[in-house]
């Protein structure tokens, strides 16, 4: 057995093919994920929001200015706020495209209950009037999707402040001692005091990582050429080497293990440096689980050697080319369901998570991402645990599946 | 004790009968040859033998044991020398050898002197560290022995061992079988080269069809034919009626011209070449070269199918 392992090793280091998509594939694809991100994981990142203010008497006086000057404000400012002495100046940033809405605050639109609670100098508390383009708005670059997601930041941060303004004039009619605080009421109607950021999962979601894992689910699959081709190579039918093989002194079955063994060393080594690359080289986030990471790799490898015993195991006209080619054919197509092509696919892949939950347990390409990504998006380790399971079960069953398909086949020849 | 004993094997490949009643004892010591046409059923008769084929019916036995797919301790006492080159194509020519002699010996430090032993009896000295695909037809013949006999199994099975092998190492390869034959080990040789199998062949099986059609040593093959002498003459010209004047003589079998060749096969006779000369020199044909020689295989062959053994 230990002989049949260390020629396999041999043999399979040799064998192009197998380098090259156990190996190479990964981590040019990886390579290519680097580049084709890169512009994305830009964009995902919030610029603050431009925006003008009209900075008269009226603005100045309004709690709404502080509003706007907390919200300018930090190492991550949402809004970043253009003074201006009037309105038409105002528009005519807006026109230009210099920013994506108008803010003032029209003295007369003073709330009546609220301000008659206050004192003097406090804070006026007037409604915001926001000015914002239209949606097509060439300046703005017509339907652009950075534009909208600016234009309904805008829009919330006035609908918000008329809510808490709306409550505190509310306040005012009913319990007018509540407001003699007016620290208070800045604190009321400071959007940031009202907001806390909390965090459901382990880390901020980024959408690019999961196109790595969606890769080395991928490349999982890949490594399954590796035990074809072991698997292939003792296979009475296969080739006259293999004929030769069946009628030596070793049994088929040592001979299998030794082949296995040494095919799934190989996949772990070969899917390892994937992930060393991935996470060394990209600088794909794992948490800090890189040890769970190497077990998660250490079972897909287990899983791929199973998937490729069955491929090997069949008894196939074309040989170990038509194996391979099988082998490609199903890593290519399940990898579409783990979403590795792109934010479509991976569209697809999520749509067909939520209407069948089952075929994230069947489909090997997305057990395997979804093992890393329960990693990085999940405090407990359950998911993890419940697909590395997984993982390991799918593996025992092509194993029980290839055995006897394997012990069965005879030689036979005319 | 009969080395190899198989007896009634049948072999049928859906309506195709491979092997019809098949039986094969082969001593201690002996290099046997089993010679026939290809689909004669050599190979096939090889591979049950080894159990790489299932059978309908028969009894195997090797070694006086009875043979199964599951008798490692016999397989392990026999070495194969398959038809077509069966090596890995990964691995270099030390490496080939020592891999499927390590399917037999477990011994790494007796295995490297097995190794080294083989490399030097097919000559591969200078070749240790290339692979199959930079070695030469010739070579490759011989790295395929290698990988069959490195194990020094005590029954090989030779199968067409020198197909598409240049005249000098086909030489190498017969003297090679000799010698494994002198050091003790009992040969299995199959070909459809006759010359070889008279050359190096204690005793010889004639198979066509899945059948035996005859066994014993070269001379007892050749007294079974009506065949003493063939008469071979160079001619540029022979007329038939010189032909049928050739058949009409007592011990003529049959004469045959073609390209410029005469075949006289004759009957055992001490005159037939004087008797052949006398009537193509009063027929006034002119002769080249002009020979007698034994009968062959390929005679005895003839004889047993009605056509050549190259047919």
């Amino acid at each position: 057995m230990l002989s049949t392992f260390r020629a396999t090793i041999r043999m399979l280091l040799r064998t192009p093919s197998a380098l090259v998509w156990g190996l190479a594939f990964p981590i040019i694809l990886a390579t290519m994920f680097v580049f084709m991100f890169s512009g994305f994981r830009t964009a995902e990142s919030i610029n603050a929001v431009p925006v003008a203010v009209v900075a008269d008497d009226a603005w100045n006086t309004s709690t709404f200015s502080q509003v706007m000057d907390a919200l300018a404000e930090g190492e991550e400012p949402l809004l970043s706020c253009i003074e201006v002495a009037d309105e038409g100046s105002a528009l005519e940033l807006l026109s230009t495209g210099e920013v994506d809405g108008v803010f003032m605050v029209d003295g007369s639109a003073v709330t009546g209950n609220a301000t008659a609670a206050l004192d003097g100098p406090n804070p006026v508390l007037a409604l915001p009037r926001l000015v914002v383009a239209s949606e097509d708005s060439a300046a703005h670059g017509g339907a652009n999707g950075g534009y909208e997601v600016n234009r309904s930041i805008l829009v919330s941060i006035a609908n918000s402040y008329a809510q808490s303004e709306a409550l505190i004039d509310d306040l005012a009619a009913s319990n007018s001692a509540a407001l003699a605080d007016p620290e208070a009421v800045a604190r009321a109607l400071s959007l940031d005091a009202r907001t806390e950021r909390v965090s459901l999962t382990r880390s901020t979601p980024d959408e690019t990582v999961r196109f790595y894992y969606a890769l080395m689910g991928m490349a999982t699959l890949f490594a399954a050429q590796l035990s074809m081709l072991a698997v292939a190579s003792i296979r009475p039918t296969a080739s006259a080497v293999s004929a030769r093989r069946c009628i030596a002194g070793t049994s088929r079955i040592r001979q299998l293990a030794g082949a296995l063994l040494g095919s799934w060393l190989l996949s772990f080594a070969f899917l390892t440096v994937a992930f060393a690359y991935i996470r060394l080289v990209v600088g794909i986030d794992f948490q800090g689980r890189e040890a769970l990471c190497i077990l998660g790799v250490a079972v897909g490898a287990w899983l791929a050697t199973g998937i490729g015993a069955i491929v090997g195991s069949l008894p196939l006209q074309g040989g170990v080319s038509a194996g391979s080619g099988i082998l490609t054919g199903l890593t290519c197509g399940l990898a579409i369901f783990a979403g590795l092509y792109g934010q479509p696919t991976m569209e697809l892949a999520d749509a067909i998570a939520r209407a069948v939950p089952l075929s994230t347990w069947v489909n090997p390409a997305k057990l395997i991402c979804d093992l890393f990504y329960s990693l990085y998006y999940y405090e407990s380790l359950a998911p993890y645990l419940a697909r590395l399971a997984a993982c390991a079960a799918w593996g025992v069953a092509f194993f029980a599946f290839a055995a006897p398909m394997f012990r069965r086949q005879r030689y036979a020849h005319l | 004790m009969d080395i190899v004993a198989v007896d009634g094997l049948v072999k049928r490949y859906g309506e195709v009968l491979a092997l019809d009643r098949f039986d094969l004892h082969i001593a201690e010591g002996e290099i046997f040859g089993l010679l026939g046409p290809n689909g004669s059923g050599k190979t096939t008769a090889i591979n049950c033998i080894l159990q790489l084929l299932s059978y309908d019916r028969g009894d195997i036995r090797l070694f006086g044991e009875d043979m199964a797919p599951a008798r490692y301790d016999l397989k392990r006492r026999i070495g194969i020398v398959p038809q077509q080159v069966a090596v890995l194509e990964e691995l270099t020519v030390r490496e080939n050898i020592d891999f499927f002699c390590s399917l037999y010996v477990a011994d790494r430090s007796r295995r490297r002197a097995l190794v080294d032993e083989a490399i030097a009896f097919v000559g591969l000295e200078d070749y240790t560290r290339f692979r199959p695909k930079k070695l030469s037809g010739g070579l490759l013949r011989r790295l395929n022995i290698a990988c069959g006999i490195a194990h020094k199994p005590e029954l090989i099975f030779f199968d067409e061992p020198t197909v598409a092998v240049d005249p000098q190492s086909r030489s190498a390869i017969l003297e090679g079988i000799k010698g494994l034959r002198d050091e003790g080990a009992t040969v299995v040789y199959t070909s459809h080269y006759m010359e070889e199998v008279e050359q190096i062949c204690s005793r010889i099986m004639i198979m066509d069809g899945g059948r035996v059609l005859a066994q014993g040593t070269n001379d007892e093959l050749k007294r079974m034919v009506a065949v003493g002498e063939r008469i071979v003459a160079e001619a540029a010209q022979v007329p038939s009626v010189v032909l049928d004047r050739l058949r009409a003589y007592p011990h003529v079998l049959d004469a045959t011209f073609d390209a410029g060749v005469l075949t006289i096969r004759c009957e055992p006779s001490e005159h037939n070449l004087t008797d052949v000369l006398g009537v193509l020199g009063a027929s006034r044909v002119r002769l080249g070269r002009v020979y007698a020689e034994p009968p062959t295989l390929n005679d005895v062959f003839l004889e047993l199918t009605g056509r050549e053994l190259r047919d």
